[in-house]
This record gives C-alpha cells, structure tokens and sequence, in this order.
C-alpha cells in the first residue's frame, strides 16, 4: 500500500491557486494513479535511460 | 463521394472543383446544424480555391488525386488569416498568422480546406461535448458522442460532408472518434507527419493523421502529408513510400497476433463478436493467427497518463492565470498535472523506453496486433459511467484503454469499422503494426475493408 499525498498541502506549497472544491475532486484520480505509479517507478531497472533522446548533431536544429 | 472518386470525375471533367464546394458548402448547410461538426467554415476561401484549381486543370496542371478536392482540419491547426481556435475560449480570437505543415501540404496537394472541425476544448478529453462552441453529435445517433478530441472530424466525415478530415491523437483522438462514428483512421508513426503549427497537447505523444471513409483515402492523403519537416525536429528523414494499398491486398503469409490478454477482457459483447468476426476473416484471408500476451497494458496506460498530464500541464500552466476560460474537466486534468513531481515525468520516460523494448520484442513474432478500438460502442453525451461486462467503469477511461498507450509506444494503429450495435452504432477495429509500417496496416486494412461490409454513413 502507497502511502497517500497531502495533495492540498503541496498545492499550497507550490502556490497554485486550486478552490478546495476542486481540491476535493482530482485527489481521487491522483491517489489511483499515485497508486499505479509508484510501484511501476521501483520496478524498471535502475540504469534505464529516458524515451526522449538529446541530440546534438549539427544538422538537429 | 470519396477522395478518389471525386479525383476521378474531376479529371474525366464531369465535376469541376468549384461544383464539389458549392456541394460540400450545401452539405454542411444540411447536416451540420444537429451535428455542431464545424466551429468555422471558409466558404470565401473555399470559393477562390476552387476557381484557381479548376484553371489549373483546364490548363493541364494536375497536382493528385487531392487536387480539387474539399476537405476539412481540426481546429487545431494553424491557417494563415484563418481563425484558430483549439475549441477553447484562449483562442476564441486568434486568427493565424503562418500555416501550420498540415495545412500547408493538404494545400500543395490541391486539396481544398472548406472548414475547422469541432474538437474537445484543446484536444484534452475524448466526448469533444466542448463547453465554448457547443458538443458534438455522433451522426448515426445523435444523443451520443462521436468520440474525441476530434469528434468534429470523425462527424463530417461520417456524415458524408467531407470525404477527409485531419485530426489530431494523444491518447486515441483520431481512432476513438473513428470508431465510435465508424470511419477509418489512422495515426501515423510519431514523426512520420510533422506536427509544426498544431497547437501542442502532449508534446512527445501528439500525432497527426486522417479521417476518412475508405482506407484508401487515408492512403492518397499520407501521401500527401507524409515526410520531414525540419521546423518540427521529431519528424523522421527516412523516405516516405505510396502508401496507397494494391487493387488486390492480401493477408497471405501475414502474421497477425491475437491478444489472449488485456484486449480481450472488459469488452462489450457485441464489440467482443465483432472483432472476433475481424479475426476469422483474417484467417479466412490467408492471414496466421497467433495468440500471444501483450506486455502489461494497465502499465503502459499509466505511464502514458503520467506523461500526458505532465506534458499538457507545462504546456498550459501560463494560461491558468484565468480559470474561468477552462472548461471543468480539462482545468481538473491541468490541475493534477501540475501536482504531479519532476521525477514522476522522468521515470514515466524511463518506464515508458522499457515498454517500446518489450513491444519491440513482440513484433519478432507477428507483424501486426488485433484488438478492439474501443470496448465500448459511443457512450451517450453527458454519460460519466458506462457498465462493460457487469463492472461499472469511467467512460473516459474506458474509451481510452486500447488506444492511449499505442502513443507512448508512437507506433501506427489504424482503427476501421467492422460493424454495428444492435443499437446501430459503429464497432471499431485497431491494426497496430511496427514504426513506420503505414503502408503495410493500409494493406491489411483494405483486406478486411474488401471483406467485411464497411458501416454506412449516417
């Protein structure tokens, strides 16, 4: 089990100004995806690179 | 009338380019009004277009079989002197100042842009019920929706009114709406269509491609878009083929893979027999079938969203200075992105490389997937749940669940109907194939296009 974040508090935190009526509404689907994530965080393994790739060939603009 | 057919009567003379607007004008006069298809509709533009394109054949200048033709893009694309809105009230007012790539090839092709299709306010959710410029209705039945974000394309599409419209695919924009109107639709490899002046959602997941009724009208029109484009540096260099399918496909010695996983559970019962329809013909075609196990999907959707939510979030967050030009599900979806932390953005692109290995490894043994487009035929408008097989699900979860994670993946799927609800709503298939495989999904599509009666226009 994922321990929950404080969804309101890291709103504030970051200074977004979101009602707490709305609050109330997205920290169900944030929960559920916190939930999913997080174990599929821990679990590629630990030197896996990014999808998006830097390039820096002369012709990449 | 398709793309090709009205290539042919253009060229044979019996129909002239400025005869095909003054229709298509009309069609919308006629259809649009229940449909809400189009925010903006350029029958000026249209009108001078024509009369120039008419000359040019007159004079033996012929561009294609797009040449002539009256077409329509998602109001997503920038048109120089055009207004551009993203189905938002941001850009209620924002008239274009450049082309964006689309537009400027569907041009150089001939084609004619007669309208900008209705869409989900910015492209971010998928009833396209857009809160400033009204909701779209689905043609075959007009309390439900056409799917999203581009529900205006897939609407005018299947209502007969253009035999083309552009849409934009993020999480399945292009083949939810295809499937819940019962047209063809194709998102093209990432980077195969360049994606400079299409106003950005998900920057490492926006694809661009057609809407049609026929495969091989998405075909001339991948012709027509298909290439690099040095203003959008995603879009790959390698050469682009005829996408446009043989007079005879064939699925002989095709190796399609079945999913005995994932695809297969949930799904609505008549979605579930239609496919399964999909599946024989296949093999009634010459086709191999193969079960296999697709990689673990629920994962693959999670990253997605993740990626997505970050994405569109630091795309947007300069605009949420005003809340009140939000519609209340998009600002709840911009909301939780913002919430979202830096590493969860990094380690979704690390995850999500991990998935493109292991579908990777998947296509060593089939050369395409089968699965549903949607588990769902369209939901009603304003419905928020939806029952598949006895569990109670969100509509916007459902409707995403066979096609949000093909974006992480950026490889082509292609969604065409293969059938009808009891309720008379259109079941779509999706044909996902390996980067850059368009002109062999095209084939195989036009297999089972051939074979399997298409769904009628509404």
């Amino acid at each position: 089990m994922v321990s929950m974040k404080n969804w309101k508090a890291l709103a504030e935190a970051y200074e977004l100004a979101i009602p707490e009526s709305e609050m109330d509404r997205i920290a169900v689907p944030l929960n559920g995806l916190e939930e999913s994530f997080r174990k599929l965080a821990a679990a590629f393994p630990a030197d896996t690179d990014s999808a998006l790739t830097f390039d820096v060939s002369p012709e990449a603009k | 009338m398709t793309i090709l057919d009205a290539a042919r009567q253009l060229q044979s003379g019996e129909v002239t380019s400025a005869a095909l607007v003054e229709r298509t004008l009309a069609a919308i006069r006629e259809k649009n009004p229940p449909l809400n298809a189009f925010i903006t509709v350029l029958d000026g533009h249209a009108r001078a277009r024509a009369k120039a394109l008419d000359s040019e054949i007159a004079q033996g200048k012929y561009r294609g079989p797009m040449h002539g033709v009256p077409v329509a893009v998602k109001d997503l694309f920038h048109m120089k002197g055009v207004r551009t809105t993203g189905g938002s009230k941001l850009f209620e007012d924002l008239v274009s100042t450049f082309d964006s790539a689309v537009v400027e090839r569907l041009e150089a092709a001939g084609a004619i842009i007669i309208g900008k299709t209705n869409l989900h306010e910015l492209a971010y959710g998928i009833t396209s019920n857009n809160p400033h410029f009204g909701g779209v209705h689905n043609p075959h039945k007009l309390d439900c929706i056409p799917g999203g974000s581009s529900g205006g394309s897939g609407a005018a599409v299947a209502a007969g009114i253009v035999p083309m419209a552009i849409g934009t695919d993020t999480g399945g924009s292009i083949r939810i709406p295809a499937a819940f109107c019962g047209t063809v639709g194709l998102k093209p490899t990432f980077g195969r269509v360049s994606k400079f002046g299409c106003m950005p959602l998900g920057l490492s997941l926006d694809h661009m491609g057609p809407l049609t009724a026929t495969i091989r009208d998405t075909a001339v029109t991948m012709d027509a878009l298909a290439g690099h484009d040095p203003r959008d540096p995603n879009t790959s260099t390698r050469p682009v083929e005829s996408y446009l399918p043989p007079d005879k496909p064939s699925l002989k010695g095709v190796r399609i893979g079945w999913p005995v996983n994932f695809y297969c559970e949930a799904l609505d019962a008549e979605v579930r027999s239609s496919v399964e329809n999909v599946r024989k013909t296949a093999e009634s075609l010459g086709a191999t079938v193969i079960a296999v196990r697709v990689p673990d999907i629920v994962a693959l959707n999670t990253i997605s969203r993740v990626i997505l939510m970050s994405e569109a979030s630091a795309v947007l967050e300069r605009y949420l200075t005003d809340r009140s030009k939000f519609g209340a599900d998009v600002l709840a979806l911009l909301d939780q992105g913002r919430l979202l932390p830096a590493t969860d953005y990094v380690n979704a692109q690390r995850a999500r490389r991990v998935m493109q290995q292991e579908f990777g490894r998947l296509f060593d043994t089939v050369d395409c997937i089968l699965t549903p487009a949607s588990p769902i035929p369209a939901p009603r408008i304003g419905q928020t749940n939806v029952i598949v097989d006895g569990k109670e699900e969100d509509v916007r979860l459902a409707s995403t669940r066979f096609v949000r994670g093909i974006n992480a993946l950026g490889l082509p799927a292609l969604a065409l109907p293969c059938g009808l609800s009891a309720d008379g709503l259109p079941i779509g298939v999706q044909i996902v194939g390996r980067g850059f495989a368009e002109k062999f999904l095209l084939e195989v599509g036009a297999a089972f296009e051939a074979a399997i009666p298409v769904t009628p226009l509404a």
